[in-house]
């Protein structure tokens, strides 16, 4: 082999080189970049699921008129038979829970209401993550008494996960 | 003599500068797509931050709510789409930097489904003024945020309005009784028929609003949002919001239903005139139709009053 075809060689296997090197940099810094972007988008979301949880009660769909942090409950059990509204908030995961007084734990219907405990208004996908949480008072009509009766309850948020 | 040999290029050098020319090609056009995208995730981001600011503000009881103005890092452009596709219209924000002279690519819009923006389609500084307000047909629909940046001054207006903006201490809204004593560069605001050199025109009597030519009506808190949005997005917020009024309607007529049946028939009165409202309210193809739709929801508002138990949107 002549001098000059090795040093051409010499060359390409120093260029294959450094493009392979800068090739490799370039995909470590974007796994990182990608996972700390998914880690933004993941805080924006639980950031929004906190803003969901906090501002439900004022919602008109859940809101109870006259109470500040009172959810109507009458409403929310139509609301859950109302397929209008997927997708209508940007969450995973939003369920309703009667906390006191106890009772037996089964998924409200109109059917079996008010003698329930959980409302799932949204429950996309099994890996929800940790959901935000606040207590809440539920309230709703109650014939027996013929007026308003109010109740102790848990919302739950969880914002979308991201895959 | 004559040196007949010339410039003489080796293979190793031509291979060299070919290579060494496709390296540097690839590195700035890899730098330069880098830097857009990275221009478009902050972009993007800066919007999605916009809008979780804006939650809050639109959070509140029955009452108007102004906070402090929003500022910026860097003069701003916030583009303000709003689409009445799908069952509840769609509402999205971009936002593009000022960057030395350069605009930056707008980000990728932050869309949602349940806030109603009413502000021109592009505003452009480095400070946003807010106030949100309830607005009821004739139950709660949704708290409307109202941004503006440029300076509005209003001329004359009603004791309601001039109240209400003194006691929000809004910014960059100023209010006198003669449109010469307005600062320079403002948007005046005269009720109808007062002064030609108003750029916004109030007709209390007739609910209207005109502004850049277009009339566009109103029903409550409405007024604020014809002021303050281009005609064509404040057309489009309030076919969102008759759309989700339309669906209240039909939640509150459910709800209607579960209560009758548990109480013989208590609320049951209200089911069809939360019909006919739903289906009114629904097929609204011009703020013009406000005014019916408003005389009904009143007649709706008096009878679920007089009920004494069993209310469904009343205290």
């Amino acid at each position: 082999m002549k001098k000059g075809q090795t040093k051409i060689q010499e060359m390409a296997f120093v260029l294959i080189a450094i493009i392979v090197f800068f090739a490799m940099v370039a995909l470590v810094y974007f796994s990182i970049r990608l996972s700390s972007l998914r880690e933004d988008v993941t805080t924006q979301r639980e950031q929004a699921a906190r803003e969901t949880v906090r501002k439900l009660s004022d919602i008109p769909e859940f809101s109870w008129a006259g109470c500040s942090n009172c959810i109507d409950l009458d409403k929310v059990v139509m609301l859950k038979e109302r397929t209008t509204y997927n997708n209508f908030w940007n969450l995973d995961y939003l369920a309703i829970e009667k906390i006191y007084p106890n009772r037996t734990a089964r998924e409200c219907t109109p059917s079996n209401y008010p003698d329930c405990t959980t409302i799932k208004l949204i429950n996309k996908t099994a890996n929800y993550g940790i959901p935000v949480s606040a207590f809440v008072a539920l309230c709703g009509f109650d014939a027996t008494y013929n007026d308003v009766k109010c109740e102790l309850g848990k919302i739950y948020a969880s914002a979308k996960t991201i895959t | 003599m004559k040196n007949k040999k010339g410039l003489e290029f080796s293979f190793g050098w031509l291979f060299a500068l070919v290579v060494g020319a496709a390296i540097l090609f690839l590195a700035i056009y890899a730098a330069v797509k880098f830097i857009s995208s990275e221009q478009t995730v902050q972009e993007t981001e800066a919007a999605k931050q916009l809008e979780t600011i804006l939650t809050p503000i639109e959070t509140g009881g029955e009452e108007a709510k102004a906070v402090a103005p929003i500022v910026f890092p860097a003069v701003t452009r916030v583009y303000n789409n709003c689409s009445t596709d799908g069952n509840f219209g769609e509402q999205s924000i971009r936002v593009s930097t000022l960057f030395g002279n350069k605009w930056q690519e707008q980000g990728l819009p932050i869309t949602s489904y349940d806030k109603y923006i009413f502000s021109p389609d592009l505003m452009q500084a480095k400070e946003l003024y807010v106030f949100s307000k309830p607005f009821e047909m004739p139950f709660k629909v949704a708290n409307l945020l109202f941004i503006w940046s440029d300076k509005y001054c209003f001329v004359n207006p009603t004791p309601e309005i001039e109240n209400e903006i003194t006691d929000l201490n809004l910014k960059n809204i100023n209010i006198t009784d003669n449109p010469n004593l307005c600062p320079k560069g403002s948007n005046k605001v005269c009720n109808a028929g007062d002064y030609a050199i108003c750029n916004i025109t109030v007709d209390s009597g007739a609910h209207s609003v005109t502004k850049n030519g277009r009339t566009v009506y109103y029903e409550g808190s409405l007024i604020y949002g014809a002021i303050f949005s281009e005609p064509d997005v404040y057309e489009c917020q309030v076919k969102r919001l008759m759309k989700r009024t339309s669906e209240l309607a039909l939640l509150y007529n459910a709800k209607s239903g579960l209560i009758a049946a548990e109480s013989e028939g208590c609320s049951s009165n209200l089911q069809g005139d939360l019909g006919v409202l739903a289906m009114q309210v629904a097929g609204l193809t011009s703020t013009s139709e406000l005014v019916a739709i408003n005389f009904l929801a009143e007649g709706l508002s008096e009878k679920e009053g007089q009920m004494k138990n069993c209310k469904l949107w009343g205290n």
